[in-house]
């Protein structure tokens, strides 16, 4: 089982007069038993907070831990040489999944672990934005993006596979500011009635086959042209490989987030992900995105 | 075609006539009274349709491609090439009618300037009038499958 974990990093907006960790202070000094809330489906809470420059915290970053609880079904106790049991529960246990995070009130950046079935970042937001009854905080997240996906484009020397996802343009304000005319404007989107157009062109599944070169990277640079038209692409993915015999990396060329993987996590005798290890490891990130924030 | 490029093209195609008659002078049909009331009629047809025009556009109703439209900006345009499209053949009319009162004064032609004014106007009006029925067509036509 590989035990690592993806983070992301988001940028946290507010109008809200309270900063961030103003919130972040005043939720974990609510009582853990008033600390959750619904959102959405899922009920949330901040598991736990630690506050910069504590004993139990040294570095100058708010290292938070969010749960998704789960009250319905579950998953069992599994055993190879064993019958399936189920996890003997009280009558008020259930299930929950950790998310953990880091926020660095002087870059204003959350950094968030990126689990699957815990609280995302959207569900997080909310949940801080709405957490007292009656004062709506305003904090918004937004991912941040890689600016260098262009650069890893360029990396790579095999193209396997591109994906792209097209609307097509319809009567725009950018069409009229690049100066298309009204005669061809009511051309192109007179053409067919389809909402959006997707194009997969991929190598075959051979391990050696490839796209040729050249004219991928025409075609990826056709669409490119497509997109200074406002939002006419919506998707537009390449795979690749920077050598042969090298992992496939995909890069999205829209929405490249900046991401980065942290290896070797501690596993507890609970197969959960010991808190302090995953704290660790969105310090180490914090810390290796030093040159970007 | 370029958004400044239609803008454009009547002014410019109609400069390039008056030009050219500028420069070769050739001369009116000889019955010219006969012949400015001919050009007054075309004058008065085209203005008559551009104004038709603009009502059957008012009364579009407000669907995808009328908010679109009004979105993007392009109604500012659409509804400049129908002022000029109007403007342009209803002058050319008022043009062919005064036409007659320098025919009283300078008879018995009407001279190189009058000409070179006369067919400004009609390039002018003709290419303003076609750009706007190619447009009102399209605009009718959009969405059919």
């Amino acid at each position: 089982m590989p035990s690592n974990m993806k983070v992301h990093l988001y940028d946290v907006h507010t109008q809200a007069t309270t900063p961030f960790e103003g919130a972040l202070a005043a939720i974990s000094a609510t009582p853990l038993d008033q600390r959750m809330r619904s959102v959405g489906a899922n009920e949330i809470r901040l598991e736990n907070c630690l506050t910069p420059n504590t004993p139990a915290n040294a570095s100058s970053y708010w290292l938070l831990d969010f749960t998704n609880l789960r009250f319905k079904n579950g998953p069992g106790k599994a055993n190879r040489v064993a019958p399936m049991t189920g996890f003997s529960l009280g009558p008020d246990d259930g299930f929950g999944e950790e998310t953990a995070a880091l926020y660095d009130p002087s870059k204003k950046v959350l950094l968030i672990q990126y689990n699957h079935h815990g609280p995302r970042a959207s569900a997080i937001c909310s949940y801080i934005s709405s957490f007292f009854p009656g004062v709506m905080l305003d904090y918004e997240l937004s991912i941040r993006l890689n600016p260098n996906a262009a650069l890893k484009l360029q990396r790579q020397s095999i193209l396997r596979k591109i994906d792209a996802k097209i609307t097509p343009p319809k009567i725009s304000s950018s069409m009229r500011k690049s100066g298309t005319s009204l005669d061809n404007a009511l051309s192109i989107s007179n053409s067919i009635g389809g909402n959006t157009i997707e194009i997969t062109i991929s190598a075959s599944r051979s391990k050696s086959s490839k796209l040729d070169f050249q004219k991928a990277h025409e075609f990826i640079s056709a669409i490119k042209e497509l997109m200074s038209n406002g939002d006419a692409v919506e998707r537009l993915e390449v795979e690749g490989r920077p050598s042969p015999g090298a992992p496939i990396e995909t890069i999205d060329l829209i929405e490249e987030r900046i991401e980065t993987t942290i290896y070797n996590l501690t596993l507890g005798s609970d197969l959960r992900y010991i808190q302090s290890s995953r704290w660790e490891g969105l310090l180490k990130a914090r810390n290796g995105w030093g040159a970007i924030l | 075609m370029k958004l400044l490029v239609e803008k454009y093209y009547p002014v410019l195609l109609a400069s390039a006539a008056a030009y050219a008659w500028w420069r070769f002078s050739p001369s009116f049909p000889r019955d010219e009274k006969e012949f400015l009331g001919a050009a007054i009629s075309v004058g008065s047809i085209f203005t008559g349709f551009i104004a038709t025009a603009k009502a059957i556009l008012a009364a579009l109703p407000n669907d995808s491609l009328m908010e679109r439209l009004r979105e993007s900006g392009y109604i500012k345009d659409l509804a400049s090439y129908l002022t000029q499209a109007l403007y342009g053949c209803l002058s050319f009319s008022v043009y062919g009618m005064a036409g007659f009162f320098f025919l009283e004064q300078q008879s018995p032609s009407l001279g190189k300037f009058y000409a070179i004014g006369w067919i400004f106007l009609a390039i002018f009006s003709l290419t303003a009038f076609h750009r706007v029925a190619s447009l009102l067509i399209k605009i009718i036509s959009h969405g059919s499958r």
